[in-house]
C-alpha cells in the first residue's frame, strides 16, 4: 500500500464529502491497491460500529444517517447491530412488529441529539440510551397537508407507557439534509434529524420531551450551507 | 446485458495478465465496484457493479486497448454511476405522481425482511467466526487496539491478515443477508 492518506480525509469520503477531484484520487487509489481498500473498508466497518451504538458526533451521526437512510445499506446495519449486542452480552432478541429492532439504537441517536436540552429533564432517557433491550414502546405520528400552522391542530394522544414517538413527514427532493424544529408555547424549541426515506422523512423524539400542549412542527431543508423552512404544522399533544 | 462466452474469456485474460488468481481478481474487482456505488449512494450498487463489469467484458472483447485495467474500471464505473443517478432521478420524480403504498410500511417490511435473512445467515456462519468479527469490532479507541493486537498473536497472524479475514466474514455475512450470497463461510 502507498503512503495512507489522512484518516479524516477518508472519513469526509465515506460521509459523502470532499471535491470530486478529492473523491477521483481516492475512487483512484481503491481500484489501484487492494490494501488500501481493505484499509478503507475497515473505517467503513468504525463509522457503522460508532453509529450504531450511538458515540459518532451529531454532526457525522447526522450525516451518516443520510447515507444509511438507503435501504442498500439494510444489511451492514443490520450485521453492526448484532455485533453491537454480542459484545455487549446481550441476546440479540426478536422485536415484534410494531417495536422495529433498530428502535433501540434510533432512540439512543434520538437521546444523543438531545441530550443537552435533555440533562435536566429525566434519568429515564439515560438508560434508554444505553440499554439496546428492550425495545421502548413507541407511538407514532403522521403529519400531513392540511394541518399547517395557523389552520386546525392535529391532535396526537400518548399512551403513558410510550417512550419514544416516530414522526413521519412529507419531504420535497433537492435538500442534502432535513430536521424539524418542535417549538412548544412557552417553552424552550428542539430539534431533530429527519431522515429522508423517498417522499417521506422519519424523526424520532423521546416522549418525555412532549408534555401535553400545543406544539408547531417546522419542517426545515439544509441546501449548501443555507436553511429553508419547508413546511409547519400545528400539534396538540395528550395524555391518554 | 448477458455476457457471451468471449467476452468473459476476454475480461479473465485481462484480470490474468496482472498475476495472482484469476478467480480472486475478479471478486476483488467487483468488490470495489460495489463499494464504489455505495460510498457514492447508489440505490442498488450490486447491479451497478454487475453492469460495470459487464462494460468492462465487453470493451475488452472488442478490442478496446486496455493500459491499466483498475483505471478503466474507474472510468466505467463513473459512466454508469452518472446513468444510474439520473434513473433514479427520473424514477423518484415519477412516482410524486403516482399512488404508491404507504412508504413507512415498505421500509417496516424492509427491516422485516433483512431480520428474516439475519438468522438463517448467522447459523450459517460457524462459531469461530462469529466469534472472530464480534471480538475484532467491539470496543473503542485503544482498548480496540490491544484487543486486536493481542488477538493477531494469539491467532498467529500479521494485524493485516486479521483485518482481511474479519473485513472478509463480515462482507459475507451483510451479503448473505442482502441476498446476494447463498451461504456465508
Amino acid at each position: 500500500m502507498n503512503a495512507p492518506m489522512d484518516d479524516k480525509q477518508l472519513r469526509e469520503y465515506l460521509l459523502g464529502g470532499l471535491t470530486p477531484e478529492e473523491r477521483g484520487q481516492i475512487e483512484h487509489r481503491i481500484f489501484e491497491d487492494d490494501d488500501f481498500a481493505d484499509f478503507l473498508r475497515e473505517r467503513e466497518a468504525d463509522l457503522l460500529d460508532g453509529f450504531t451504538s450511538g458515540t459518532l458526533n451529531e454532526e457525522d451521526r447526522r450525516r451518516f444517517a443520510a447515507l444509511a437512510s438507503n435501504p442498500a445499506w439494510a444489511a451492514k446495519l443490520a450485521v453492526s447491530q448484532w455485533i453491537a449486542t454480542q459484545s455487549a452480552g446481550a441476546p440479540f432478541a426478536r422485536a415484534t412488529r410494531t417495536t422495529p429492532w433498530w428502535l433501540g439504537w434510533a432512540a439512543a441517536l434520538v437521546a444523543t441529539v438531545v441530550a443537552g436540552w435533555m440533562m435536566e429533564e429525566n434519568a429515564r432517557l439515560r438508560t434508554a440510551k444505553t440499554r439496546p433491550s428492550p425495545a421502548p414502546r413507541f407511538a407514532s405520528l403522521s403529519l400531513v397537508a392540511g394541518n399547517q400552522r395557523g389552520g386546525s391542530d392535529q391532535t396526537l394522544a400518548i399512551s403513558a407507557s410510550s417512550e419514544v414517538l416516530r414522526v413521519e413527514v412529507p419531504v420535497e427532493g433537492g435538500y442534502q439534509a432535513y430536521e424539524l424544529n418542535v417549538e412548544r408555547e412557552v417553552a424552550a424549541s428542539f430539534t431533530i434529524p429527519i431522515e429522508r426515506r423517498g417522499e417521506i422523512g422519519v424523526g424520532w423524539v423521546p416522549v418525555a420531551m412532549l408534555p401535553p400542549g400545543r406544539y408547531d412542527f417546522l419542517l426545515k431543508g439544509r441546501r449548501e450551507g443555507a436553511e429553508k423552512l419547508l413546511a409547519t404544522y400545528s400539534v396538540r399533544v395528550e395524555s391518554r | 446485458m448477458k455476457l457471451s462466452k468471449p467476452q468473459l474469456d476476454a475480461l479473465l485474460a485481462a484480470l490474468g495478465s496482472g498475476g495472482g488468481q484469476v478467480g480472486e481478481r475478479y471478486v476483488k474487482l467487483r468488490e470495489k465496484l460495489v463499494d464504489f456505488f455505495l460510498w457514492n449512494r447508489s440505490n442498488r450498487p450490486q447491479e451497478d457493479a454487475d453492469e460495470s463489469m459487464d462494460r468492462l467484458a465487453k470493451r475488452i472483447a472488442e478490442g478496446e486497448p486496455v493500459i491499466n485495467l483498475a483505471s478503466y474500471a474507474q472510468k466505467i464505473a463513473r459512466l454508469v454511476l452518472l446513468e444510474s443517478n439520473a434513473r433514479s432521478r427520473r424514477e423518484a420524480a415519477f412516482s410524486q405522481f403516482s399512488v404508491t403504498i404507504a412508504p413507512a410500511r415498505s421500509q417496516e417490511e424492509g427491516d422485516e425482511k433483512t431480520l428474516d435473512r439475519l438468522e438463517p445467515c448467522l447459523r450459517k456462519l460457524p462459531a469461530d467466526s462469529r466469534a472472530l468479527i464480534v471480538e475484532y469490532y467491539s470496543g473503542k479507541g485503544a482498548a480496540l487496539i490491544e484487543t486486536r493486537r493481542q488477538m493477531a498473536i494469539r491467532l498467529g497472524v500479521t494485524a493485516n491478515t486479521l483485518r482481511n479475514r474479519a473485513l472478509r466474514v463480515r462482507r459475507e455475512l451483510e451479503e448473505c443477508i442482502a441476498g446476494h450470497a447463498g451461504d456465508v463461510q
